[in-house]
């Protein structure tokens, strides 16, 4: 199977242009459509060891990140996503557009992808077992994610964890982890050689850009794993470390709350948020220092160590 | 009118800090403490108890105070989860 990387950028950029390209994350082909060079730049440093392949017979959605048709294309030009030819929402300003390439394709498997309960949490998985990360923005929740996916934890992924309701089995994704403002200095140093997309500036979010999955996650992307753990994390400048058991109705009543499709699924959501949350130890998780949560999760593989 | 109060109208599951509930009929989802979950579980089982009997007996049964189960009674009331009568 092709990869992007395998591409040169010429080859990739003319097959966005023309809307031939499909790329795949985890069970998902995406055929994606754009003229715009940075949007290209980005899947190629972004996307590089993912499956990609011209004019696929299937895709799961249809994308394209072009700018609008108006007077704003001379006066502070702007970026449109559209998926199967809508538009879900506002435009942004045009340098923003490899980020509104991301979190576009997180809202279209958001509002769509309901086969599987779909929950805004990141998730890794080590040794089969699976840890989900829910947390609210600000937690430190990607800035967590990026530094596990760097250190020994597969990448499943960093926004939505997809939950099959029959199997209970957490599915990879394995695409660009978003971090922001400082939790990009911090993972930088964290780890030097990380590959990274542009840093865009002024957005909602602040500072934004997104970090490149490690290749073994993309690799391993077709490998489920069974959720074992739900730890909420919590940055607190200058803690130590402290996990602590949390109440299995708080969190079911988390994801009630916060999963994108509970409502939609009606009683498959609640029998499947129900299985997931009695399967998993839940733990409350405030920590400062990325070296220190590294070991407490270290250590949840091996309690009796 | 509201729905009547039947075993196989509702999924729950149960923790050692209380149990969510699904309401098959109307979709609603609803997370009860323990004392709130004996309560509803005691009406759910004897649906033609009359509520303030049912609390006058758990009251008994724990050794606590009728008054205490207010809250309880209130949060079914409010949910809709309290027997026809």
């Amino acid at each position: 199977m092709q990869r992007v990387g395998d591409l040169s950028l010429a080859a990739l950029k003319d097959g966005l242009r023309a809307g031939r390209l499909g790329i795949q994350t985890g069970p998902i082909w995406w055929q994606v459509q754009s003229k715009l060079p940075d949007v290209a730049r980005s899947l190629h440093a972004l996307y590089a060891a993912h499956p990609c392949q011209f004019d696929p017979e299937f895709a799961d959605y249809h994308v394209e990140l072009r700018t609008p048709w108006n007077l704003r294309r001379w006066l502070r030009p702007q970026v449109q996503f559209y998926i199967d030819g809508e538009a879900p929402f506002e435009p942004l300003p045009r340098d923003q557009a490899p980020a509104m390439l991301e979190w576009g394709l997180n809202w279209s498997l958001a509002a769509s992808a309901h086969q599987w309960l779909n929950i805004h949490a990141a998730s890794l998985e080590r040794n089969g077992q699976v840890v989900v990360l829910p947390a609210p923005p600000g937690s430190g929740k990607s800035t967590l994610c990026a530094a596990l996916a760097l250190r020994n934890w597969r990448l499943l992924s960093d926004e939505l964890t997809l939950i099959d309701p029959d199997s209970m089995q957490a599915h990879a994704l394995a695409r660009p982890i978003n971090l922001k403002n400082a939790s990009i200095d911090v993972i930088r140093a964290f780890e030097p050689s990380a590959a990274w997309a542009p840093e865009v500036y002024d957005t909602t979010k602040g500072r934004v850009t997104h970090l490149r999955p490690p290749a073994q996650a993309v690799q391993r992307m077709q490998e489920s794993g069974t959720p074992r753990w739900i730890v909420f994390p919590r940055y607190v400048a200058g803690a130590e470390p402290l996990l602590t058991p949390r109440s299995k109705v708080q969190t079911f009543t988390h994801f009630a709350e916060n999963a994108f499709n509970y409502s939609i699924l009606g009683e498959l959501g609640f029998a499947t948020v129900a299985r997931l949350v009695e399967q998993c130890d839940c733990y409350d998780f405030s920590y400062s220092r990325l070296d220190d949560a590294l070991e407490v999760f270290d250590w949840l593989l091996n309690p009796d160590d | 009118m509201r729905p009547a109060l039947a075993p196989e109208r509702f999924l729950i599951q149960r923790w050692p800090d209380g149990i969510v509930v699904f309401d098959r009929l109307l979709g609603d989802t609803h997370t009860m403490n323990t004392a709130t979950a004996a309560l509803f579980e005691r009406l759910l089982a004897q649906p033609q108890q009359l509520p303030d009997v049912a609390v006058a007996q758990l009251a008994a049964e724990q050794g606590s105070s009728p008054a205490l189960w207010a809250d309880s009674l209130a949060q079914l009331g409010n949910s809709g989860l309290l027997p026809r009568h």
